[in-house]
């Protein structure tokens, strides 16, 4: 994985610095709370309903051990034991002082860490697809082109005040595991153009939030070297015509939505040919010094199929499970990537305590090479696991509550902090996460249910992906009582759709109970128990389910 | 001043009013507001009613906090004159009270309350809690396009807001253009105490919420009160950032309307004049470069202002247009022009060889729109002039700016002269990636900071 | 429901360290319970004022008033939201766990 060089170590001590003197102009009343809020959140530091909340940049999604002992530490340290992970695959801390933020800063760059631009107008932490590197069916890894990014967008001079907050993704793989097309900009690594060399298949404009829309392809190949002159002439006609005067219309989605896609193209396509060929151009050389950074480690050579791993599997029916679903295909034989699930039965989703935290760094040096993904479904992720090596993993995962046979079950629910932590929420999200994992807690059931995304989002801020959720919830406040509405039909990968609202909403001891009836419903009614949901709902549509809802 | 009532109504001919008005021929709305700024409220609306566009002006009121003084004055020229009343349907029982007794109070003949269409509302809000869901959505289909509708048959259109209101409507001219319309504001100026003494003076009921801290009155379900110290209008939409419903929203010079789409770029980059020498002019301004504080020889003159003997001058957009882009009474001297954001900087690029500044002005150091500008001006325009930051220039935003090609910085923030003064400057000086220009380093150290040889 | 006038108490978040805190008789407190009871609009005007002072002294951030119950056995905010200000969580991780600043 990236290490710092010389440049970035001292940029990210400098950058701690800075921070320490606006926190202490701060306290000094040099600067205002109006003037100190837009630093404070270029350093990740939002004010939420209990405390200020601390958001540390994982870029794209990559950790090491000793970076995950010493975000263990600092939940020790600073806060309540405990760190969220996101949808943006960072770090949410829930209770630091202001004043031991710098502390908590400096300790983090001692292992090339930092919080800068996880919030704010600003380009966003960079996310990528979790396999990345070791996903079986990519054409090239993302990862180099995500830090090149990462160094390019960090402090942007142009680009710090921008009408809305912006957030890149990048895949490497053609199926979607990074929702690319609900992202201000995706980018698909592949090849194409004249040469069938590398490029970018670009897309622009999808995002969530109160408008939620699906990015609309902006080029079919941008190629490699070019990368950052076309995102910078993206960046300059959003930062130069994006609205600035309704908060609520300010993305760049809303820019593409107004002018539509073809006018935009234009703006962008003169502004790229004016930027082209100069100072952004990548030298192949410097490509590859970056690339480097992300070489394949040195796999064993083995064969595909584990005999250890297949004993084990049939001795333990709970084992066999866990690896049919908490596993993916490597690119090297014998060897998978591993998902450990943060959705416990009854937990809150994205939630680790330092203890595991610490056991999942272990883990990653004895049987990752050192390596950890979060993953923008809220769960860590060991990219290079032997398949040999699954049953002694796994034992250690029971024994830290982390062997939750889940993954990308109706279960494995992404939720927002909501009303429970979060300034901004409507609803509570955790509770109604923990009520739906208890009721579906069945293995069986949820085996037979199969592959079904659930996300919760506290309001129509949508940081609980709601919209692209094959089943989505939307907690709202009626009246002073919390209330949820239920989308169907979202799905946020290479099919990205925004789920539709199937009717009025659902009082808190109702929505579980809906849920249900949802289910029951797709079971009554799939065509076969490989139809999942997500084909039966769009064979239907909604009718099937609004009349179980609601009645005919 | 602006509240005195005067009797005259309709006054000594001003320049402009000679012109025989209609649509095709309407003076600039950039020059009626001129023409009006300081001039009694009554006048620009007699001047509106009678000559603008007679028959063709409605005044437009929410029967709110403040709107009985505008409605008052209207009654008081032309009573006949229509109201349009948009009848969201989720006013307060209060409003419709108050409305009722206002028309029979001011003898208004001809309010016409306007309801949603009918099918938007059931497709778009069947339970009626749209305003939860989508308080922008809720706006549009209950205010925005019903007005758009009933102001179909109009040339023009009063309304009663304010600058004091809100620091958003702090720089709203007495006149606008609005898309096909004249959009008339004649209490602009008004400050709370002169709409006070109005309401004193003309004993005008009040609205039965303004007594429960209401100081600004929309749909129920979307209004709370406000306290002392919060904008008058801080409890519409409350927690919601939103501050406007929509139907007064306007951006580079056109208004928007929520759902409609497909502005080109270039429409709406055809900027209004916008002559607000006052929200530019700070005498309190020092400059600052990079080898400290120097004195400002330069003299910033408003868009009335007469122009000096000598010396060089800094002008708006609008003057510099108006000058016949400086070919005028501005040629054989030093000129800079200041840009606003909303200034297309394309505009001024055949002159720059002329100019000796250009001023990027920042409204807010959250609008960062001039840093797109400057790296233009400097990489890919040639200029090397003074650029010079204007506007809310703070401490931590500079090291941006430098970068971006700024070279002179206006600074009226204590706190930002004190640290500058002090040599503090709380930069990160390691560059991830390049800007254009070629004198920053160290080069080389990025990747694609290196040019091929 | 014969309680016509509304009582109401000014919170804010503690410059420091971001903690819940309502005005009370000596100054920002943790203690909803001890926090001054808002019965007017003269109280509400000088609760407000106190809050701009605290603002000013950095002291606080973002001060507001908040609709509340005053019962004998204490005062209780009537939103959700502000009952999750005032007690917390109402569920997770941070519930459970000891509090880092035992001092």
């Amino acid at each position: 994985m990236y290490r710092y060089d010389e440049f970035d170590h001292a940029f990210v001590r400098d950058r701690t610095e800075q921070f320490r003197d606006q926190v202490n102009r701060r306290i000094a009343g040099d600067l205002t709370e109006d003037q100190f809020k837009p630093l404070r959140l270029m350093n990740g530091v939002y004010l939420q309903l209990h405390a200020y909340m601390l958001r540390i940049a994982i870029p794209y999604g990559t950790l090491s051990g000793r970076q995950m002992r010493k975000l263990a530490h600092i939940s020790r340290t600073y806060d309540k034991d405990y760190g969220h992970f996101t949808t943006r695959q960072n770090l949410q801390f829930n209770w630091p002082k202001l004043e031991e933020i710098p502390a908590i800063l400096e300790e983090l760059a001692e292992v090339e860490m930092h919080a800068i631009q996880t919030s704010g107008n600003c380009i966003r932490n960079v996310t990528t697809d979790h396999f990345a590197g070791a996903a079986a069916d990519e054409a090239d890894d993302p990862r180099p082109w995500a830090e090149i990014i990462r160094q390019w967008s960090s402090l942007h001079p142009e680009f710090s005040f921008l009408p809305r907050k912006f957030k890149v993704a990048v895949t490497g793989a053609a199926r979607d595991r990074a929702a690319i097309r609900v992202h201000d900009i995706g980018l698909e690594l592949r090849r194409g153009g004249p040469e069938n060399s590398l490029g970018f298949r670009v897309f622009l404009g999808g995002g969530q939030g109160r408008t939620p829309l699906v990015a609309k392809e902006v080029r079919d190949f941008v190629p490699e070297h070019e990368l950052l002159a076309y995102l910078e002439a993206i960046l300059r006609v959003y930062n130069r015509y994006g609205r600035r005067d309704n908060k609520f219309k300010a993305r760049v989605k809303i820019l593409v939505h107004e002018r539509g896609i073809d006018e935009i193209r234009d703006a962008v396509e003169a502004e790229f040919a004016d930027l082209r060929g100069g100072v952004l151009d990548i030298p192949a050389e410097a490509r590859e010094k970056i690339s480097a950074y992300f070489a394949p480690p040195d796999f064993e050579t083995l064969p595909a199929k584990s005999d250890t791993l297949e004993a084990a599997w049939k001795a333990d029916p709970v084992f066999g499970r866990w690896v049919a679903r908490n596993t993916h295909p490597h690119k090297a034989p014998g060897y998978v990537s591993v998902t450990i699930s943060l959705k416990p039965t009854g937990g809150v989703p994205g939630d680790a305590k330092s203890a595991q935290m610490d056991i999942v760094a272990d883990l990653a040096e004895r049987y990752s090479f050192d390596e950890i993904r979060v993953s923008h479904e809220q769960n860590l992720i060991l990219p290079h696991v032997k398949k040999d090596d699954l049953p002694a993993l796994y034992a250690v995962l029971v024994e830290a509550g982390l062997a939750t046979g889940n993954a990308g079950f109706i279960s494995d629910i992404i939720a927002c902090p909501g009303l429970d932590y979060c300034a901004l929420a409507n609803a509570r999200s955790i509770p109604i996460a923990q009520r739906l994992s208890e009721r579906f807690a069945d293995a069986d059931r949820q085996a037979d249910i199969g592959d079904l995304n659930l996300k919760i989002s506290g309001c129509i801020n949508a940081c609980g992906h709601h919209h692209v959720g094959h089943i989505g919830i939307l907690g709202v406040d009626r009246k002073g009582e919390e209330f949820y509405q239920i989308t169907l039909g979202g799905a946020p990968g290479e099919d990205a759709a925004i789920g539709e609202i199937v009717g009025k909403g659902f009082a808190t001891d109702e929505v579980v109970d809906a849920v249900e009836t949802i289910v029951d419903t797709y079971l009554q009614h799939r065509s076969s128990r490989d139809e999942p949901f997500i084909d039966a709902y769009r064979r239907l549509g909604k009718a099937p389910f609004q009349e179980a809802l609601y009645g005919s | 001043m602006a509240a005195e009532t005067g009797t005259r109504t309709l006054g000594e001919p001003k320049p402009g009013n000679e012109v025989v008005c209609s649509k095709e021929t309407w003076p600039d709305a950039a020059v009626l507001d001129r023409l009006f700024t300081g001039a009694p409220a009554q006048d620009l609306l007699a001047y509106a009613l009678k000559e603008l566009a007679p028959g063709k002006v409605a005044v437009v009121s929410s029967f709110g906090a403040d709107s009985a003084v505008l409605l008052h004055l209207v009654s008081r020229i032309a009573p006949d004159t229509p109201v349009i009343f948009l009848e969201t349907g989720k006013h307060f029982a209060e409003t419709l009270e108050y409305r009722d007794q206002l028309i029979a109070q001011f003898g208004l003949t001809n309010v016409r309350s306007v309801t949603p269409d009918a099918d938007r509302l059931s497709a778009l809000d069947p339970d009626g809690g749209l305003n939860g869901r989508d308080p922008d959505l809720c706006c549009a289909i209950r205010k925005e396009e019903p007005l758009e509708k009933a102001l179909a048959g109009f040339d023009v259109w009063i309304n009663g807001r304010r600058r004091n209101q809100t620091s958003t409507r702090g720089a709203m001219g007495l006149v606008e253009r609005d898309g096909p319309h004249m959009k008339i504001n004649p209490l602009a100026e008004w400050d709370n105490s002169e709409i006070e003494a109005y309401r004193t003076i003309h004993e005008l009921p009040r609205h039965p919420l303004t007594g429960k801290g209401y100081l600004s009155i929309g749909c129920a379900p979307c209004t709370s009160p406000v306290s002392e110290n919060e904008d008058a209008r801080a409890g519409r939409w409350r927690g919601t950032g939103k501050t406007e419903c929509g139907i007064h929203i306007s951006r580079n010079g056109e208004t928007v309307r929520v759902l409609s789409a497909g502005q080109t770029m270039t429409e709406s980059s055809e900027i209004q004049a916008s002559p607000r020498a006052d929200i530019r002019a700070n005498a309190q301004d020092d400059l600052w470069t990079r080898d400290g504080f120097t004195a400002d020889d330069w003299q910033r003159l408003g868009d009335e202002d007469a122009l000096p003997e000598t010396g060089p001058v800094l002008v708006s957009a609008a003057r510099w247009r108006d000058d016949l882009r400086g070919l005028n009474s501005l040629q054989d001297r030093d000129v800079g022009v200041e840009l606003m954001p909303d200034d297309p900087l394309e505009e001024i690029v055949p002159d720059l060889d002329r100019l000796a500044m250009v001023a990027l002005n920042f409204p807010a150091f959250t609008d960062g729109r001039a840093y797109s500008s400057a790296r233009l001006l400097r990489e890919r325009h040639g200029y090397d002039g003074e650029v010079r930051a204007t506007g809310d220039v703070l401490l931590d935003q500079i090291p941006f700016m430098l970068r971006c090609g700024f070279s002179v910085f206006a600074i009226s923030d204590g706190p930002t002269r004190r640290a500058l003064a002090d040599g503090q400057m709380p930069e990160v000086p390691i560059y991830l990636q390049p800007v254009g220009r070629q004198d920053e380093g160290p080069l080389g150290a990025r990747p694609w900071m290196r040019t091929r040889i | 429901m014969a309680n016509t006038s509304k009582t109401r108490v000014l919170t804010a978040n503690r410059l420091g360290d971001g903690r819940v805190v309502y005005l009370g008789d000596n100054g920002w407190t943790s203690d909803l319970d001890l926090a001054r009871l808002v019965l007017t609009e003269a109280d509400a005007e000088t609760a407000e004022a106190a809050g701009l002072i605290g603002v000013a002294e950095r002291e606080i951030v973002e001060p507001y008033l908040i609709d509340v119950e005053a019962e004998s056995d204490g005062v209780q905010p009537l939103r959700l939201r502000e009952r999750i200000r005032a007690e917390g969580p109402t569920t997770g991780n941070s519930r459970v766990a000891p509090q880092p600043e035992a001092a």
